[in-house]
């Protein structure tokens, strides 16, 4: 399952990477190997058996809707590089 | 075209095809995946955690209430259930969003094919078709008031708060119905108490996609869709606008973008958002964090039972007991409204006259005051309102005096039996005294029996009059009326 430079170029700014051009034909190669591998999986024989979304995930598992206290502000805001007023401070993002 | 619809000659070459994606908020005191709470209002970032702020470790675990409320929705809709509906991530990047992918449901959504019934314009009734009904978690809200340099701030309060998604079929075909449908949306949500709805503070936010095709022509145009539109009434508007950019370029052989807009209040206008290229490329896959929703038949069939009586079955309802269709309407518009007439009714009141004593007159007074029929200040309960309806229809009271009787109600909270005593308001139906007050009327106005006599039959009207007044209301009209005639011979 090869994939070319345009479609690694695509996927790292989707993913917000910035990969150097110099490097685009190194993980065209790595990346189509791992798809190459995994793509093994559809030898299988799976007719039989159920889908599953996941592997660990139990269906039906919930919690009542009780709200309990969580993070202060400071404690949510500790971590961001800037805040500023109570907000996670952000270059200016306009809408529209 | 300043927000005006299509002229009517371009009205008649373009068809109109309007589909809604409206997002609701679920009526929960916590959040779809931990335990934030969901109050509105409260100062930024002080309802997040772990799980919402997406920090490394944390794992969602679903809120059932969320579940639950999302599954009323869906069968309120008609909408088929899927019990093994699923979850996955749709990845982008935002600063609003701060896992980079919201939790939704894509491949399997909880409901399909659903439909909702409305009056649409001039009355007509519509049937849209619902093509999808899904859970999902609302994103955080950014602001640029009171930050510096013009940043733009980050209020993760609303992040992972549970959100239904309803999307429409095309199938609406005007701006008012587009309205229309949305407000009777908003109402079977609000009755089936999936949500407050309150579109002013975001907890119901509706995206239409429009499109303009020829007349008979089946195919679809090329979609926009308009965002943020903020109020019944913007909504209306930005689609009457839309219709007429649309129909204008098509007019003057342009072919219309396929793109999103946003709607600007201010100016009446929709203008292009700017294109994210990579805006439609969300990578969905199934959220292994998650199983399956697993809903358990005695669970949807009990969830089915619980439903109250929908708007649509209570407006049948109310008409068939003899209400016009607007008089049912506005009584089912509102839910306190419609519980209070039909606690009348089951006090024994008679369905037109109970009506029209409550929505014009109880809610007339009301309105005035500022007082809602559901509030401790209405001191005039619903039992008590059947009762006086009662007095009129026994012909106690007259529907004159009765207006005199619920301004008292209303002050006192008496009841109406007590203020008709208390006051000495009790029709008066004795023939030998409104004999002799008609007597005494003609004799005290010899011109008008002189006019009476000489033609002017409408003479009769003033002395009747006469005879209401000397007796304050109290008389009988029909009555009074029948002596009157009798004594002029
Ligand atoms: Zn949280």
């Amino acid at each position: 399952m090869p994939i070319d430079e345009a479609q690694v170029r695509h996927v790292a700014r989707l993913a917000r990477l910035a990969v150097p051009d110099s490097d685009l034909a190194r993980f065209a190669a790595e990346l189509g190997a791992i798809l190459e591998h995994v793509a093994r999986l559809q030898e299988l024989d799976v007719r039989d058996v159920p889908p599953t979304a996941a592997a660990l995930g139990r269906p039906g598992v919930a919690r009542d809707d009780e709200p309990s206290a969580g993070l202060t502000a400071s404690e949510a805001l500790a971590g961001a590089p800037a805040s500023a007023a109570g907000m996670f401070q952000v270059p200016r993002v306009v809408e529209g | 075209m300043g927000g005006v619809g299509a002229p009517a000659e371009t009205a008649r070459r373009w068809q109109t095809v309007i589909g809604l994606e409206v997002h609701v908020e679920l009526a929960t005191r916590s959040k779809m995946f931990c335990r934030c709470s969901t109050a509105f209002g409260a100062p930024p970032n002080t309802q997040v955690c772990p799980v919402c702020l997406a920090l490394p470790g944390s794992l969602p675990v679903p809120n059932r209430r969320a579940i639950e409320l999302a599954l009323r929705a869906a069968l309120a809709l008609r909408c088929e259930i899927d019990p093994d509906c699923r979850w996955d991530r749709k990845n982008y990047h935002y600063p609003d969003l701060p896992k980079g992918y919201q939790i939704t449901q894509y491949a399997r959504p909880l409901g399909r094919g659903g439909e909702l019934t409305f009056a649409g314009a001039g009355g007509a009734s519509r049937t849209v078709r619902i093509r999808r009904l899904h859970m999902e978690e609302d994103t955080g809200k950014s602001t640029h008031e009171g930050m510096p340099g013009g940043a733009t701030g980050v209020d993760l309060n609303r992040a992972g708060v549970p959100l239904i998604e309803i999307v429409s079929e095309p199938d609406l075909r005007g701006p008012e119905d587009a309205r229309l449908y949305l407000q009777a949306l908003r109402l079977l949500l609000l009755y089936a108490g999936v949500s407050d709805v309150r579109m002013e503070e975001g907890s119901l936010r509706c995206d239409a996609n429009v499109s303009l095709r020829p007349a008979g022509s089946s195919e679809l145009g090329a979609l926009v869709e308009i965002k943020n539109m903020n109020s019944f009434r913007s909504v209306q508007r930005a689609l009457e606008y839309e219709e007429g950019r649309q129909a204008a370029a098509l007019d003057a052989g342009e072919r219309i973008a396929r793109e999103t807009r946003h709607w600007d209040e201010r100016r009446g206008i929709t203008f292009p958002s700017r294109s994210k290229e990579e805006a439609h490329d969300y990578r969905y896959f199934p959220e292994p964090d998650l199983g399956a929703v697993g809903l358990a038949p005695a669970f949807i069939e009990d969830t089915r039972r619980s439903l109250p009586e929908l708007p649509a079955d209570r407006q049948a309802r109310y008409e068939a007991l003899g209400l016009p269709g607007y008089d049912a309407g506005v009584l089912v518009a509102d839910p306190a409204l419609a519980a209070y007439f039909d606690r009348m009714l089951r006090a024994g009141a008679a369905a037109r006259e109970g009506a029209a004593l409550l929505s014009v007159e109880l809610l007339g007074r009301l309105n005035a005051a500022g007082i809602g029929v559901d509030s401790p200040e209405c001191r005039v309960h619903p039992e008590q309102l059947a009762a006086l309806q009662g007095l009129i229809a026994s012909g106690s009271i007259s529907g004159k005096i009765a207006k005199d009787v619920l301004d008292e109600m209303l002050a006192t909270g008496s009841d109406p039996s007590v203020v008709v005593q208390r006051k000495g308001l009790q029709q008066i139906s004795d023939q030998g005294a409104i004999g002799e007050a008609a007597r005494a009327a003609i004799a005290a106005n010899p011109q008008s029996v002189a006019d009476y006599r000489a033609g002017k039959k409408q003479a009769a009207d003033f002395l009747v009059g006469q005879v209401m007044k000397a007796t304050r209301g109290k008389a009988n009209p029909g009555l009074v009326r029948e002596a009157i005639a009798r004594e002029l011979g």
